[in-house]
């Protein structure tokens, strides 16, 4: 058991505009908008905080980066090299599934699609999915009292996909 | 505002204080800093800033019919916030924020335990 933990949480957001066609040229690159907001968010949004809410102690799988006790090598019926290597990805098909069985209070998330298909969460243990993540995006939130860690599903919107986790209680 | 794209990234940087000290370390456990970055491409490209929006115990509708979803609590009372009007499952503490892509179907509604505070919103679809 850690002595404490914290997590710091960092968000950063961009407007962008598309830059204009040049007289030789075609460019689809974009750059950031100033369209909306204030001079001095100048189409940039977002922030640092620090999470000192979650345990020290820590149950379960409370991490695609943690290697779980049913593959670590030397409890794994199956030789070692056989088994392949931890990719520390969490696989994902259509049906929802969720990523821990601890009733406790979900103080951290963080979800990182790391396949190419869409990825679907949900907070009400598979009822709705109203957050979404595309390929490579990522997100994290903090639960109150009424969320807790086994609530959390997620599935895909259509074929197969992965997800980096960590979900503190 | 045509031809906008909302870009987005959330980072994390996971820390454990040592036993002996009152120092921090990478935590042991995960021994990364996380993070994602997206793009997304707005269909209709409607965009919607509001850079203060009082918040009170009763709830206000931040967005519904959206894809991308941004809030940040710029006050000092910790916000809740719900995706269907009726369950309020997140908390945004001072300077804490929460930045997504949304299901159209999302209604999210934002509001205090307690007390008033203010938010910074970004929405688009």
């Amino acid at each position: 058991m850690a002595n404490a933990r914290k997590v710091i949480m960092r968000t950063k957001v961009s407007l962008l505009d598309a830059v204009g066609t040049l007289e030789e040229e075609t460019h689809d690159d974009y750059i950031t908008s100033s369209s909306i907001g204030s001079t001095s968010t100048n189409g940039r949004w977002g922030g640092n905080s620090v999470n000192t809410d979650i345990s020290s102690s820590q149950t379960g799988n409370w991490s695609s980066f943690v290697e779980s006790e049913n593959i670590t090598w030397d409890l794994n019926a199956q030789n070692w090299e056989e088994a392949g290597a931890w990719s520390g990805d969490f696989g994902l098909t259509t049906s929802g599934v969720a990523l821990s069985s601890d009733t406790a209070d979900l103080k951290f998330l963080y979800i990182k699609n790391t396949g190419s298909n869409t990825v679907e969460i949900s907070l009400d243990e598979g009822s709705s999915y109203p957050i979404k993540l595309s390929a490579n995006a990522s997100t994290m939130l903090r639960g109150t009292s009424d969320l807790d860690r086994d609530e959390v599903y997620v599935k895909t919107s259509s074929g197969t996909s992965t997800v980096d986790y960590i979900l503190a209680g | 505002m045509a031809h906008e794209k909302i870009r987005y990234s959330n980072g994390c940087s996971p820390l454990e204080r040592d036993s002996t000290g009152n120092k921090y370390y990478f935590d042991s456990d995960i021994q990364t800093k996380p993070s994602g970055q997206a793009t997304v491409a707005l269909g209709s490209t409607t965009v919607a800033y509001s850079s203060s929006t009082a918040i009170s115990d009763s709830a206000t509708q931040v967005a519904t019919g959206q894809d991308f979803v941004f809030i940040k609590n710029t006050g000092a009372t910790d916000v809740i916030i719900t995706f269907d009007n009726s369950n309020y499952l997140l908390t945004l503490s001072q300077d804490e924020s929460f930045a997504s892509e949304i299901a159209s179907t999302a209604d999210v509604r934002v509001k205090t335990s307690s007390g008033t505070s203010t938010i910074e919103t970004l929405t688009g679809t």
